[in-house]
């Protein structure tokens, strides 16, 4: 499970995070939504240990991140947004990397390599260097990487990136299935439906701040929409869109004028 | 093995890996690489240039070594050269092998420890030590075997001293940045990381100013006796090693050896609380996006002041992209920057030779003690030109493939902007010097214009061979391909040679010089048709990748 309380992050005078506060169970799969600047990648790199948090707590499988980074770490598997990976290791070498960081037995990690990477359809190409993959198939690569140690936690930072529409059915999948073996699955994202149609929970932070927590449905029903993406709207206050792109067109017939 | 690390809190399993995992990433993304880099370009011959270079500079050493008197002075020198040469070393080509960014992307959020973690980042450093150590030390701990009747003591001790005095620096190093990470945010470390190592380059610059005033025929042995005042001198410390081995220690000597033990130990101690994944984080965040946004105000105004002179979009582009670069790019900056002192430093030690001759008085007499400061001169287009083709933002340069604009034309812009923003100043400081020296104006100017024409021809010469767009390559330390590597000191060379000849030939009458301009203005505008032709040619067939290399 994932419990974090009052969680404050600054960056010099800046207030990233302002005492933000939710749990994930296991078996649950919770939306973590937000506008850009909002807060939602430095949670996640807060729980992740990749920041140090400036107040507040965050527990990983009941080991604190601030006092047992180590056991921590070891207990999920994470996507990272920026898609970061040794560019010069070939796909097999960087997921026996990740196996090997985290002391799998070497039958194992061939076997789930082996697995992953027919599932994903790379097999062909797991002796490539990563220099030479499509942001598509080192997004394959990082999900098999999260998933190499079969982590109790998952942590999904933008996964979906730059996959195409067959592998993220497959991810979908995969990771409703997880969840209902007990995972616990925190998937931060800015495509809506597909939170909407994956997460049992979502929660919105806006300006460093919890400003929604419930399912999809009861989320919309507290703001009066129809759908979660005008409840978004409503509750993370953005300018009307119509407003906007009306805006934008004016902008573009002055210039002609 | 893995008890006694388990004792220091290091996981042998993970050290083994991450050791594995930085020769990896060495040997295939760098000038370590053994086969073709994604460039294309072959980086063993770049690790085997580096390699001969540090070799070279070591052989040179070893000519030294005879001059010196007794085993103390000989290990006091090369203990210098080694602490000068490894130190710029990592700070100005192999600071990867100890900053390596990309970890805290990538290893931060794994169950790594800060002491795996550290042991790793020295164990690495050790292993690149040892290989340069080799190549700087090496041919001297031989020739100083050989003059100590190959007696083993001597050439245990020094390379004993050498190898301690390497540790030494690499550790200091590291723990600089280490505790500079803490005291500055870091835009700021970043800026101070390389105004430090273009004094480093500097400091080794002008050490082949004083090193062959010691290779002087007429010079005594070079002899250092130990004095108490060496306890400060870092190269003082494993140097005193020597005298153990040829027993001829004092208490003097082993109090020496005793601050480079101790300091060697605290940096030891000091490096486990600060080299950790924490500090791997300090680092990436030097990587990014650092430089603090500028006001705007009068600066923008005059840069668009600056950009309405030229009148084509393509000069307007790049002269954009490389005031932008200049501002935020410190090694751009200082590459640029560091040609001035450079330039004195070489025309100083051509002062030392002789004066300063005007060729257009006396001809070629003396021409040849300021043969490295022309040199030089004539580089500097080669040396701007790789500047202005590589960039850490280089991923952005799809917006020349998706716009209207015209490749040849910004491959040409990019060119005489690089010889109007950088070559143009340059030598205008050089006609500064000229006209003093020369106390004659006329003589100055019509000198610098053939060594303008030479340089533009050069320009030209080398823009043939590799047209490039601006700023759109990725920044490799092996970028340069054989070909390239080859006219960068070839086209120097033969540009040299051309100004003799032309001195010797085309200087002696208003006649013959205006012969030499002539022909001088026809070959540029011979080059000059066919850089035109041959850039259209290569800019058709260039095409965006849109890898991240």
């Amino acid at each position: 499970m994932i419990r974090i309380e009052g969680l404050r992050k600054k960056f010099g005078d800046t207030e990233a995070l302002k005492g933000v506060s939710f749990a994930v169970q296991p078996g649950e799969i919770l939306g973590l939504l937000g506008p850009n600047g909002a807060g939602k990648s430095t949670t996640v790199k807060i729980l992740t240990g990749l920041l140090p948090a400036s107040g507040g707590t965050a527990w990983l499988n009941n080991y604190n991140i601030a006092t047992d980074p180590i056991k921590v770490k070891k207990s999920f598997g994470y996507v990272p947004e920026s898609g970061a990976l040794y560019e010069s290791l070939t796909g097999w070498e960087y997921l026996e990397l990740v196996a090997d960081l985290h002391h799998l037995d070497r039958g194992v990690f061939r076997q789930r390599a082996g697995e992953f990477l027919d599932l994903f359809d790379l097999l062909a190409d797991k002796d490539r260097r990563i220099s030479g993959y499509s942001k598509g198939m080192r997004q394959k690569i990082l999900i098999s990487a999260a998933l190499i140690h079969n982590p109790q936690v998952l942590l999904f930072d933008e996964p979906l990136n730059g996959v195409d529409a067959n592998t993220a059915l497959i991810f979908k999948q995969l990771l409703k299935r997880l969840g209902e073996q007990g995972k616990t699955i925190l998937f931060c994202s800015h495509v809506l439906e597909v939170v909407e149609r994956l997460c049992t929970r979502i929660v919105i932070i806006n300006e460093g701040l919890v400003v929604a927590d419930g399912t999809p449905e009861a989320i919309s029903e507290q703001t009066g929409h129809a759908s979660l993406e005008n409840a978004f709207h409503q509750i993370t206050g953005a300018a009307d869109a119509d407003e906007k792109a009306e805006e934008f067109l004016q902008a573009l017939e002055g210039l002609k004028a | 093995m893995s008890a006694v690390l388990q004792r220091f809190g290091v996981d042998a399993h993970q050290l083994r890996v991450l050791l594995r995992l930085a020769w990896r990433n060495e040997t295939r993304a760098s000038r370590m690489s053994f086969g073709m880099n994604q460039n294309g370009n072959r980086p063993l011959l770049a690790l085997f240039g580096s390699l001969l270079f540090y070799l070279f500079a070591g052989i040179f050493a070893a000519v030294l070594m005879f001059k010196t008197g007794t085993l103390f002075s000989a290990l006091l020198l090369l203990n210098t050269l080694v602490l000068l040469m490894l130190g710029g070393l990592i700070l100005v080509e192999y600071n990867s092998v100890i900053l390596s960014p990309d970890d805290y992307h990538i290893l931060g959020y794994m169950p790594v420890s800060s002491r795996t973690f550290l042991f790793a980042r020295i164990g690495n450093m050790l292993l690149y030590l040892l290989l340069f150590s080799v190549m700087i030390a090496g041919p001297s701990v031989l020739a100083l075997a050989y003059m100590y009747n190959f007696s083993l003591p001597v050439f245990i001790a020094s390379s004993l001293s050498v190898f301690l005095t390497a540790v030494l620096i690499c550790l200091a190093v590291v723990y600089l940045y280490g505790l500079l990470l803490n005291l500055l945010p870091p835009h700021k470390l970043n800026t101070l990381l390389s105004f430090l190592q273009f004094g480093l380059s500097m400091a080794i610059y002008s050490s082949y100013l004083i090193l062959p005033r010691f290779l002087s025929n007429d010079m005594d042995m070079i002899i250092f006796d130990i004095r108490w005042y060496m306890l400060v001198l870092p190269p003082a410390w494993f140097a005193a090693l020597a005298d153990l081995a040829v027993s001829e220690a004092t208490t003097l000597h082993l109090m020496a050896i005793l601050p480079g033990v101790a300091l060697s130990g605290l940096l030891l101690r000091g490096l486990f609380s600060r080299v950790s994944i924490e500090y791997a984080r300090a680092m990436a965040a030097l990587t990014e996006n650092t430089a603090t946004p500028e006001k705007a105000g009068a600066s923008e105004q005059s840069r668009s002041h600056t950009f309405s002179l030229f009148r084509s979009p393509s000069a307007r582009i790049v002269t954009r992209l490389t005031m932008a670069q200049f501002r935020y790019d410190n090694r751009f900056k200082l590459s640029v920057i560091g040609f001035l002192p450079l330039i004195l430093i070489y025309f100083y030690m051509g002062l030392q030779r002789g004066t300063f001759p005007d060729p257009l008085a006396s001809g070629s007499t003396g021409l040849e003690n300021f043969s490295v400061l022309y040199f030089a001169i004539l580089m500097l287009p080669l040396i701007m030109k790789q500047n202005m083709e590589m960039s850490d933002a280089s991923e952005a340069a799809w917006v020349f493939y998706a716009t209207p604009v015209r490749l040849s034309g910004l491959i040409l812009a990019t060119r005489n902007m690089l010889f109007l923003l950088f070559a143009g100043p340059a030598l205008l400081f050089i006609f500064v010097i000229f006209g003093y020296f020369f106390q004659n104006w006329l003589h100055a100017f019509l000198h610098l214009l053939t060594i303008t024409a030479l340089n533009f021809i050069m320009l030209q010469i080398i823009y043939i061979v590799k047209p490039r767009l601006p700023f759109a390559e990725p920044k490799v330390r092996s970028g340069q391909s054989g070909l390239f590597a080859f006219l960068f000191f070839i086209l120097p060379g033969i540009g040299l040679g051309l100004l003799y000849l032309i001195v010797r030939l085309a200087y002696d009458s208003a006649g013959t010089l205006l012969m030499l301009y002539t022909l001088l203005a026809l070959t540029i505008a011979v080059l000059e048709k066919f850089s035109h032709m041959r850039i259209a040619s290569v800019a058709g067939k260039l095409h965006f990748d849109g890898k991240k290399q």
